[in-house]
């Protein structure tokens, strides 16, 4: 087909993209893959309009073939910095994949969609491509391979940021890294140091890595983070100008890794945590030891923090601006109203959802051949308990040897 | 789905569906994007702009006037003034809205959006007033209402806040928790028992 570019511009032209979407994917990939740069506005309009008209059934057909399409289109758009241009026909893209196996699956197109919504700062749209919950893979009917999953997880945690859902950003980055590796790859080592930050905006502190990370990440990690790490006792402090000097000393370091940013919110969510700890402490205070004690400038100021706190949420306290006094209250909610209860039954739907989930999952697994063999080559092993000593005393001689 | 138009947006104005102006404005963007037409004109941009504000979407309103290209910023005066509201929101600085939101001199297109978001964020600053002060001044009240001092007592006290004759300072009224209407509560428990007999029947199983 590489030979032929020239007739495959007249074959596109004499094929229907609903009726031939098949012929018309295999022909288009490669028009597309050589296709001079002149015409590249011409192929972009293509690539959409057949995506926006192609076949479901057919695309099944070829799943790698669309998702190399896909990649093709989110190229071209980068190149030429119409980032916006693909967000909705990705979408499509993601839509007609998931009509063939289910809407909770994972696509090669969402990491594609998700790069170019960030790219074009569209985070509202890309934070509701994430609502969507992703409860399976299928790489057979969709085309996807690990790199996509990884992708996925990396830039839907950075929209996560971009919208201050800092907890659903963790879980997604905390996915990219322990999922599982046989080496440390730039992707995970990216998620990593993200995931540091948010956690320090978070949590104020790491949290250590869990048990199933890939032995060799944890290691790897360790050595490519170390700025982090620093970052991360400095913290510990709450000491403010410290952490901010530290940001500004290793600037080029954070902005190569494009967390320039990010630093910054760390370094000013340090005043809110101090006052979080205060409520700790303390059931009233004066505006003007406030101040001195999270070194704010002045009573006004220990205001304004105080009432962008109680907005958010983050606290719940009644200044009398009179005394000059805060008093720091518990949260008034007394989860008997109706609103509350709708919540609660909100939360039960989607555990049960889950647990049926699971609970299907549970079956594939133990009726999965590879599963039943290891079970019962180990049971074997258990039930004739003393030849297990016998079978590894010979091997441990060899290794001596 | 019927398409979205540059029209669709000025009806919703018109129709006064002012907290769906955000979504039909960025469900617009989207498609405006991908058929490769050339940017929306700037009144688009603020309408959309101000329903963000008007939704307290502060995080999407920034992410928006960076999407908007220069080309389009740079010659709208309007398009200008409705981010300084957003840049003052963004700063938690009621005062710079309030001045803000009366500054311009908007158009007809684009006036009643202004008027809501004023009226909301109006309403959103008097509830965070009555969560976060015992006591407040008159004077200080009014720099987070846009109002004089003399407007801001009997229009906080037309909303139940009562003035302490001695010290002259203001205090907001006492919130009684809501309940829906009787026959509401009713059909609720109800379809309460039937969900619970489910989440019962889903654990023994």
């Amino acid at each position: 087909m590489a030979k032929h570019a020239v007739q495959l511009d007249t074959l596109l032209a004499s094929l229907d993209p609903a009726l031939h979407s098949l012929a018309f994917l295999f022909f288009l990939d490669a028009h597309a893959a050589q296709a001079p740069r002149e015409l590249s506005d011409q192929v972009v309009g293509t690539i959409i309009n057949f995506i926006k008209l192609a076949a479901p059934t057919q695309l099944a057909l070829a799943p790698e073939k669309f998702a190399s399409l896909c990649h093709r289109l989110r190229d071209l758009l980068i190149s030429r910095t119409e980032f916006a241009r693909g967000v909705l026909p990705l979408h499509w893209a993601i839509g007609k994949v998931q009509q063939r196996c289910s809407a909770e699956h994972l696509t090669p197109q969402h990491a594609d969609c998700l790069q170019l919504c960030l790219l074009a700062k569209m985070y509202r749209h890309g934070g509701e491509l994430l609502q969507g919950d992703i409860l399976d893979i299928d790489p057979k009917k969709t085309g996807l391979v690990h790199r996509d999953f990884l992708l996925y997880c990396f830039y839907g945690g950075t929209i996560y940021v971009g919208l201050k859902k800092y907890q659903k950003a963790l879980d997604l980055f905390m996915h990219a890294i322990t999922s599982p590796a046989q080496s440390v790859n730039a992707i995970t080592v990216a998620a990593y140091k993200r995931h540091a930050l948010v956690s320090l905006i978070l949590h104020a502190q790491l949290s250590p890595l869990p048990k199933f990370t890939p032995g060799i990440v944890q290691r790897g990690l360790k050595a490519c983070c170390q700025d982090y790490h620093d970052l991360a006792s400095i913290y510990s402090s709450r000491d403010a100008a410290e952490l901010k000097k530290f940001v500004d000393s290793h600037e080029q370091a954070f902005k190569a890794d494009n967390n320039l940013g990010l630093a910054h919110q760390v370094v000013a969510s340090v005043p809110r945590r101090s006052i979080q700890r205060l409520t700790h402490t303390y059931l009233t205070l004066s505006l003007s030891d406030l101040a001195s004690s999270v070194h704010l400038s002045s009573p006004a100021e220990a205001e304004k923090y105080l009432l962008s706190m109680i907005a958010d949420g983050e606290m719940f306290a009644h200044i009398d601006q009179q005394a000059g006094m805060v008093s720091f209250e518990e949260d008034p909610e007394k989860y008997d109203s109706l609103a509350m209860a709708a919540v609660v039954e909100e939360h039960i739907q989607r555990s049960t959802k889950l647990s049926k989930k699971l609970a299907l999952v549970h079956e594939q697994i133990s009726s999965d051949r590879t599963y039943l063999t290891r079970v019962h080559a180990r049971e074997r092993n258990v039930r004739y308990g003393e030849h297990e000593d016998y079978e590894l005393a010979p091997q441990r001689m060899f290794d001596t040897m | 789905m019927s398409p979205i138009t540059q029209e669709s947006v000025h009806a919703a104005v018109a129709a006064k569906e002012f907290s769906r102006i955000a979504e039909i404005c960025g469900r617009l963007e989207l498609e405006a994007a991908a058929s490769g037409a050339p940017p929306l004109p700037a009144a688009i941009d603020s309408l959309h702009l101000l329903g963000l504000l008007h939704d307290g979407d502060l995080n999407e309103a920034r992410f928006l006037w960076k999407r908007i290209p220069a080309s389009v910023k740079e010659g709208d005066a309007e398009l200008e003034a409705t981010w300084r509201v957003g840049q003052a929101m963004w700063r938690r600085d009621s005062q710079g809205v309030h001045e803000a939101l009366k500054a311009f001199d908007w158009s007809p297109a684009v006036e009643p959006m202004v008027a809501a978001v004023a009226d909301r964020y109006t309403h959103t600053m008097i509830q965070l007033l009555a969560r976060s002060f015992s006591t407040i001044s008159p004077s200080h009240a009014a720099t987070f209402l846009g109002l004089t001092t003399q407007e801001a007592l009997p229009f906080l006290e037309a909303k139940g806040w009562k003035q302490d004759a001695a010290t002259d300072m203001l205090s907001p009224p006492v919130v009684q928790g809501g309940k829906g209407g009787e026959a509401e509560e009713e059909l609720r428990q109800l379809a309460q028992v039937k969900r619970l007999t489910e989440y019962v029947f889903n654990l023994e199983h």
